[in-house]
């Protein structure tokens, strides 16, 4: 079904998307898909185990998506884990809160580390898809270091 | 005739009188004269005849015995009046002049006389020179010459000698006079000295010269440089010499000069005198030099000065004002800076009379007094008389002691006026003050509204008592100047009198209070309380004289707090245990604060989970919901699309129910301080937030401004847009709602009755939304503002029936009221009310 002859390397770039839900994990899926859009997503419910995946992987990330509120390590631990790694800070691979909640108390703690954003999840489905597509597509827009690989 | 007219006579015996020749012994010139007469004239007689007022007088005589004879015997004297020719008697026995005369009748019987005038070089005849015989005779004429020359030549004698008499007579006069200037010179006491020639030798010095200089007599007849080489470099010499040379005397004014005296320096003060001496010619041979030792005059005169200068820093000094007046005129001669600074005048009022350095003493008696004392010689002396002088340009009066005392000169005659004067005014005012005071005092004491009384000396004699302590003690007046021992009796087996005495003799203040005394009033001894104080009064030195007492009789509030003091112990015993439950009732609350609080953090947490938790699976259903009805879109049954729908609006629903519910529960119960927010930019806040809305429906809304109140933003971000929201929604179908957001100042007398609002203030801002939607029934009024009433079928307008409560809480919280007026299809008004 794919052109392989034709493929955009940004759409080859793995999206993390970290999320406790794996409902979410789903609709997230399911959202791309729906919009054709063909990165894979790398899925993980906690913390720790995408700061294991992030620190031994060749893989260049798009974006990671992360949720804040989450059992074992939240998505504040895992941001300034990230941060505290010095390889992992230099890739500077772009980090995007992906929540269904925010208060302003929330919002402050967020920025108070390096990152690149903080989308709410929706009410409806649509609402979901539409953010997701705005995210994939700025980030595929912006340019990076990786532009220069 | 042989006799002259009386004052020629008198010139020409003074004449004869000058040759001093009546008398003198015989001399050989006038000898050789009469012998050549004789001879000549071949006589045995010749005469040289002197006529004096009695007698003739020869000088020379020949051939006669005797040398004088009476004047009226004498043949010469008849030459007195000078005649041209001589007088020639040729037989005197027959000329009836001398024929009787004793000389013709006796001895040397003459006949013949012949007699040629002595005449002098003034005109007036001495006498003659005479031949004569005692027989008859003729004279030729060679005779008569010859005689002529020979009386010339007596005459030529005479003057020669006259001429002698006087230079011997100048002489004379010269030599006493210089001896008298030279015994003058050296009998002076000035010191003096005589230098001739310009060289200036000391020709004459007397003793108190020598001691000026320093020198002995051996300086005579040496030049001043030789005999004092010291004066050299002084100016002396060239004054001298100038003096010789112009003759101008030169007058030396107290020179001082230093001498040795007695092995002592001393100085010494000389004016000195240079004058010109001029000789007979008019030349000037020397100088005299006059020194007059003047240094008692000026070391007197120095310690006048200076006892004069002490005497004036004296006057400028004294502490006490001290002025001198002159003359009649009374002009100011003299004043010390007191008396300028006392009459608050300057320096140039000197010299002025008093009546325009001091006009303002016109009117005052002082001009008046001075006169008086100018006129009389009596010294005036006043004390604390008032004085109104011009001081920094102000009138002010003025206490003085002063004395006016006549200053007379050395002849008695009042000259002036010397004027010594203290002000005294802060003495004065002072006394004045204390008179006052004491009349105050007095007064007071009087009019006191307790009991003053005041006990004197050791022996505590009333000297002071006001009625109040009269009737206090319960006796008349009569006590005053009694011993308080004496005129109370009753109080001697009480305390008092020894407490006085202590206080008399510590001097220090006692007071009491409530204490009870026994006192005859009424005949009756009593006992009754009283406050009071017995404070030592002190005289200048600090010496106690006196006891002021004071007393107030507590007698009925004593009793009357007695009284009081026992309720008061109930009312503590009741408020003590009134305490203690309020206490425990604290410790409840305390506990009830606590619990409340700990509730109030669960509900907090019960907000979260219930934001998130129950939210989360509403979200879920909505996009499953919504993934399936992609899926079942084009499905045949066409229930299933409508049942999926129905599902999904329900939680849609539960969702925004929640919500609402979670904002209802966070608007806070409690009322808060706020700060004042702009109504205005809230109300555009929320306007602009819902211009989707209002763009869907065609709302068209305007606003009035809005003032500043105190408040919470949010909360009136969502008063405001729930009642905005409810206006747009609950319009008639198909209709474009019309909605007026309107402001009023209301008083509060002014609110609905139906408003009752939290906190009661005097004004109150009124906002009120208007709308042209669909109303609501006025019976419902009190039902609207309850949570999840809907007083319409929610398919037609959707809610979650949490708005209007949200509203009346943010009210609320605000110290505010909500109200509504509306009827059914008329439109509706919400008014808020918010304290100003």
């Amino acid at each position: 079904m794919v052109d392989s002859t034709n493929v955009d390397p940004f759409d080859q770039m793995p999206i993390i998307h970290i999320e406790n839900d794996i409902d979410y994990h789903y609709l997230v899926e399911k959202a791309l898909r729906l919009a054709s859009i063909r990165n894979p997503v790398r899925f993980f419910t906690n913390g720790q185990q995408a700061l294991a995946y992030l620190q031994t992987t060749n893989e260049v990330p798009l974006v990671i998506l992360c949720d804040i509120i989450m059992p074992g390590m939240d998505g504040f631990e895992l941001r300034d884990r990230i941060d505290a790694d010095p390889v992992l800070r230099l890739k500077a691979i772009p980090f995007v809160y992906f929540s269904t909640w925010s208060t302003k108390e929330l919002v402050e703690k967020a920025y108070q580390g390096t990152i690149q954003g903080y989308h709410l999840k929706g009410e409806r489905f649509a609402d979901l898809q539409a953010e997701l597509l705005l995210i994939v597509a700025y980030w595929k827009r912006c340019l990076h270091l990786r532009s220069f690989q | 005739m042989n006799t002259l007219p009386s004052n020629e006579e008198t010139k020409r015996l003074a004449a004869l009188e000058s040759y001093d020749i009546l008398d003198s012994l015989p001399e050989q010139e006038y000898e050789d004269i009469t012998l050549l007469a004789a001879q000549i004239c071949g006589t045995p007689v010749a005469l040289i005849t002197l006529v004096d007022g009695q007698r003739q007088w020869f000088k020379a005589k020949r051939g006669l015995a005797f040398s004088q004879t009476p004047r009226q015997d004498s043949f010469c004297a008849h030459n007195i009046p000078v005649a041209s020719t001589p007088l020639i008697v040729t037989d005197a026995r027959k000329d009836e002049r001398f024929r009787h005369n004793p000389l013709v009748t006796g001895e040397p019987n003459i006949v013949f006389y012949a007699g040629e005038p002595l005449v002098d070089e003034d005109g007036l005849a001495m006498g003659s020179l005479c031949v004569i015989d005692s027989q008859v005779r003729q004279l030729d004429g060679g005779q008569l010459a010859a005689l002529k020359i020979l009386s010339r030549q007596v005459v030529n004698l005479l003057t020669a000698r006259r001429k002698t008499i006087q230079q011997a007579r100048l002489q004379r006069q010269l030599r006493a006079s210089e001896a008298r200037f030279q015994d003058l010179v050296m009998a002076t006491p000035a010191a003096t000295a005589v230098f001739v020639g310009r060289d200036m030798i000391i020709q004459q010095v007397n003793p108190p010269m020598l001691a000026i200089w320093g020198k002995d007599d051996a300086v005579i007849g040496n030049t001043l440089h030789t005999a004092m080489p010291e004066l050299e470099g002084q100016p002396f010499l060239a004054q001298l010499q100038h003096v010789f040379d112009t003759g101008e005397p030169f007058l030396h004014q107290e020179g001082v000069a230093l001498v040795i005296e007695n092995g002592q320096p001393k100085q010494v003060w000389f004016n000195h005198a240079y004058n010109p001496l001029v000789d007979e010619k008019g030349q000037i041979y020397g100088v005299i030099n006059v020194a007059l030792d003047v240094t008692s005059q000026v070391i007197t005169r120095q310690q006048l000065a200076e006892r004069e200068a002490r005497f004036r820093t004296i006057v400028e000094q004294a502490p006490m004002a001290i002025g001198q007046l002159k003359g009649r005129d009374m002009i100011v001669e003299l004043g010390n800076e007191r008396l300028l600074e006392v009459w608050g005048k300057d320096p140039s009022v000197v010299g002025k009379p008093l009546v325009d350095a001091l006009p303002e003493l016109e009117g005052q008696p002082f001009m008046a007094i001075m006169e008086n004392v100018y006129e009389t010689g009596l010294p005036f002396h006043g004390t604390a008389v008032l004085a109104k002088l011009v001081r920094q340009g102000r009138l002010e009066n003025v206490y003085f002691d002063f004395s006016y005392s006549p200053i007379r000169a050395a002849d008695e005659q009042i000259t002036g006026i010397l004027i010594l004067a203290v002000e005294v005014t802060g003495q004065v005012l002072a006394r004045q003050e204390i008179n006052k005071s004491e009349l105050r005092f007095r007064s007071l004491v009087a009019d006191a509204p307790f009991a003053i009384a005041v006990y004197e000396t050791a022996d505590l004699l009333i000297t002071l008592a006001n009625d109040v302590m009269i009737n206090l003690w319960g006796k008349t007046k009569a006590v005053i100047g009694q011993k308080l021992a004496e005129a109370l009796p009753e109080l001697a087996d009480q305390p008092f009198i020894p407490l006085l005495n202590v206080v008399y003799a510590t001097g220090k203040t006692y007071h009491t209070a409530e204490q009870s005394a026994r006192l005859l009033i009424d005949g009756r001894l009593q006992t009754r309380w009283y406050n009071f104080v017995y404070q030592p009064l002190r005289d200048g030195q600090g010496q106690v004289y006196a006891i002021l007492n004071m007393a107030v009789d507590i007698t009925d509030t004593y009793i009357a707090r007695q009284q009081l003091q026992l309720s008061e112990q109930r009312y503590r015993d009741l408020t003590a245990d009134l305490d203690n439950r309020v206490q425990t009732r604290t410790q409840e609350l305390l506990l009830a604060n606590q619990d409340l609080q700990r509730s109030n953090d669960n509900l907090q947490q019960f907000a979260q989970v219930a934001s998130h938790d129950l939210q989360e699976p509403l979200r879920k259903i909505q996009a499953f919901g919504d993934l399936l009805g992609g899926q079942l879109a084009d499905h045949t049954e066409p229930s299933v699309g409508d049942h999926l729908l129905r599902i999904t609006n329900a939680a849609a629903r539960m969702s925004a129910l929640i919500r609402d519910l979670l904002t209802y529960s966070c608007v806070s119960t409690r009322q808060q301080v706020f700060d004042p927010v702009s109504l205005d930019a809230i109300m555009a806040g929320v306007i602009a937030g819902m211009h989707e809305v209002i763009q869907q429906t065609g709302a068209r809304i305007t606003v009035d401004e809005l003032p500043i109140a105190r408040g919470d933003k949010p909360q009136l971000g969502l008063l405001f847009g729930n009642l905005l929201d409810n206006a747009i929604k609950f319009a008639e179908p198909d209709h474009s709602p019309q909605i007026h957001v309107d402001y009023f100042y209301r008083s509060v007398a002014e609110l609905p009755l139906d408003v009752r609002p939290a906190t009661v203030a005097p004004f109150y801002h009124q906002i009120s939304v208007t709308d042209d939607g669909i109303g609501f029934d006025k019976k419902y009024l009190d039902r609207i503002f309850q949570v999840f009433q809907q007083l319409n079928g929610r398919s037609e307008y959707a809610g979650t029936g949490v708005g209007l409560s949200i509203c009346q809480r943010v009210v609320e919280n605000h110290g505010g009221g909500i109200t509504a007026n509306s009827r059914l299809g008329q439109g509706a008004t919400f008014c808020v009310y918010l304290p100003a």
